[in-house]
């Protein structure tokens, strides 16, 4: 069985469905999706009884409505989840976002020092479909640091 | 981090903007430095009750350059710029404030597209018996920290300076430059904003067409979901057009003109409804929403541009299915549209609406003035949906201008919740003559 990855974009059941059945296809990956802030949160703690229903990984934006129906969408929603998140052990985190990573630079910089037993990576949603990106954020949710453009399975 | 930085961070989430705006702010800066010179009137400007700029002391009134000549008594008068700006200290007259020093200010707001600037210009000495009453009190305050400022203050409050009005070609001076500032922006932060969302808009939609294409390639359909898959694409290509147009027409109106070259022809408009009802029935699935266009059979038609009738339809259903939501998971939100024939019988001519009716984010009554005002989004959808660019009904306005038609917007609170802010039932109304 693969690693259980958690998907939390508003977006995640409308234009990038697809990339559900990628990373289950490409990665393994058994997915589960939240759309809000509060719904990923339900998610982390309804699946957090059983050591064989944690999560292992996380694919987060950075931008994140709050609720289903209201809550303000703070700019960096998506870093607080992923914060949060590691206390439910997830170690596997991924960011992908069109927001450039210089605008959170501090947040994410400030993550990596403070939780070096989580592995972070950082992906641009306007490249994901340059040559190798989909591999890399793959490869970066299971745990590898293989660099962008490194050979992949390409199946 | 300089005031202004500050009351950025604060208020404006993206830092692509912030940047755009800071780039300009040195220009309004020197806009209202200039000004102050000029007029002799001193300048406080206030973000969301906080200073952000403050012209140089020369032009102060010499009972003002004394005061903030004290720490203590300078903080207490930009704490008192805090509250006029805020409209805590009522106006006396439209535009006009007096300060807690007994001077009249006036007051006026500069929209700067990322939120509103509020200009306090004047410190004329009035000789109000209020006026009188509230420098009385300063004096008082300041003779208990020191005499010597208190002597200060009594010496600066000279009766040469007294004025009963701010002069009106101050007034209208600065309406001029409020005017100037908000092109100013407008051209530039605003602009910029607009490219930047319509950047975003696209390339999701061309991310999730890549995507559909790459999962195609990694596991090939049956023909049935081929063919969905296909229909999906077209969809999401003619909607992702659609954003194109929009910032087209709203980039260069005369180069849009050109482009699409005014041509009437007879439409059947409940035809067009219903086609672009399908083609956004996927994104309102995908939200739980169902569409309810039962009524729309007896709609005359009407002479239109049959391209730009379907863009100002995109515009207005998209908004609808943007902003809908569910109040709880399994419930079913419906937008609702009808036609009503004729809309106001008895006016000079006949007209029909068609009416757009949606439940979730919606606009405060002082906001729906402002929904055509291109750019602009209210605060609700500011906050809860990233993606938009405010011009959608700018566009849709302009388009119903083209067709001798009006275009009405209502947004009204249903229910407010405690910690959700309320929910809108939102009816846009597109009147056409026929």
């Amino acid at each position: 069985m693969g690693t259980r990855l958690l998907w939390v974009d508003d977006d995640c059941d409308g234009l990038l469905r697809p990339l559900e059945r990628i990373l289950e296809k490409k990665g393994h990956f058994t997915v589960k999706k939240a759309a809000t802030f509060v719904d990923a949160m339900r998610l982390l703690k309804d699946n957090n009884a059983a050591i064989n229903t944690r999560f292992g990984a996380l694919l987060v934006d950075v931008i994140l409505p709050e609720g289903p129906f209201g809550g303000s969408l703070a700019s960096d929603l998506g870093v607080q989840f992923a914060e949060a998140s590691i206390s439910y052990g997830v170690s596997k985190i991924a960011f992908l976002t069109v927001v450039r990573q210089d605008e959170i630079i501090d947040r994410y910089v400030e993550l990596e020092r403070s939780h070096p037993e989580v592995s972070f990576s950082y992906f641009d949603k306007t490249t994901l479909l340059s040559k190798g990106e989909i591999e890399e954020l793959v490869s970066r949710l299971n745990g590898n640091h293989n660099e962008k453009g490194a050979s992949e399975d390409e199946s | 981090m300089t005031d202004i930085e500050a009351a950025l961070s604060a208020h404006v989430k993206d830092g692509a903007i912030r940047r755009h705006f800071l780039s300009v702010w040195p220009v309004i800066e020197m806009i209202l430095e200039a000004f102050s010179k000029a007029t002799r009137l001193p300048i406080f400007v206030y973000w969301d009750g906080v200073k952000v700029f403050q012209s140089s002391a020369e032009t102060m009134p010499a009972f003002c350059s004394a005061m903030l000549a004290s720490r203590e008594m300078a903080l207490r008068c930009v704490h008192d710029g805090g509250k006029r700006a805020l409209l805590v200290e009522p106006e006396i007259t439209e535009g006009v404030q007096l300060c807690h020093a007994g001077m009249l200010n006036g007051r006026c707001e500069i929209d700067v597209s990322v939120g509103r600037l509020v200009v306090l210009f004047g410190s004329v000495v009035s000789t109000a018996e209020e006026a009188l009453k509230r420098r009385g009190e300063i004096v008082a305050l300041a003779a208990e920290q020191s005499e010597a400022m208190a002597a200060r203050l009594r010496s600066s409050d000279s009766p040469q300076e007294r004025f009963v009005e701010i002069a009106p070609s101050g007034a209208s001076l600065m309406n001029a430059i409020k005017v100037i500032i908000e092109r100013l922006v407008d051209a530039t932060v605003e602009f910029r904003s607009l490219t930047i969302n319509m950047a975003h808009e696209l390339s999701l939609i061309m991310v999730g067409l890549g995507l559909l294409a790459k999962l195609e390639e990694l596991e090939p359909q049956d023909e049935q979901e081929s063919k969905r898959v296909r229909a999906h694409i077209v969809a999401e290509s003619k909607l992702g057009l659609y954003v194109v147009r929009n910032f087209l027409s709203h980039a260069s109106e005369d180069r849009y003109r050109q482009a699409v070259r005014t041509r009437f022809s007879e439409l059947d408009l409940a035809a067009l409804v219903l086609e672009m009802i399908d083609l956004h029935q996927l994104k309102a699935h995908e939200k739980g929403l169902v569409f309810d266009a039962t009524g729309l059979n007896s709609t005359p038609k009407i002479k239109g541009h049959e391209e730009e009738i379907r863009r100002l339809l995109h515009n207005v259903l998209s908004n609808a299915v943007k902003y809908s939501y569910r109040s709880v998971h399994d419930a079913q939100r419906v937008i609702r549209v009808k036609s009503r024939v004729p809309y106001d019988p008895g006016y000079r001519s006949r007209r029909l609406s068609i009416r757009f009716e949606n439940y979730g984010l919606g606009l405060m009554e002082q906001e729906t003035a402002l929904a055509t005002k291109p750019g602009f989004r209210g605060a609700q959808a500011v906050a809860e949906v990233p993606i938009g660019s405010g011009i959608g009904l700018s566009e849709a306005h302009k388009i119903m201008r083209l067709h001798g038609g009006d275009m009405k917007i209502s947004s009204r609170a249903l229910h407010e919740s405690t910690d959700r802010g309320a929910t809108y039932l939102t009816a846009v109304d597109l009147i056409f003559p026929y």
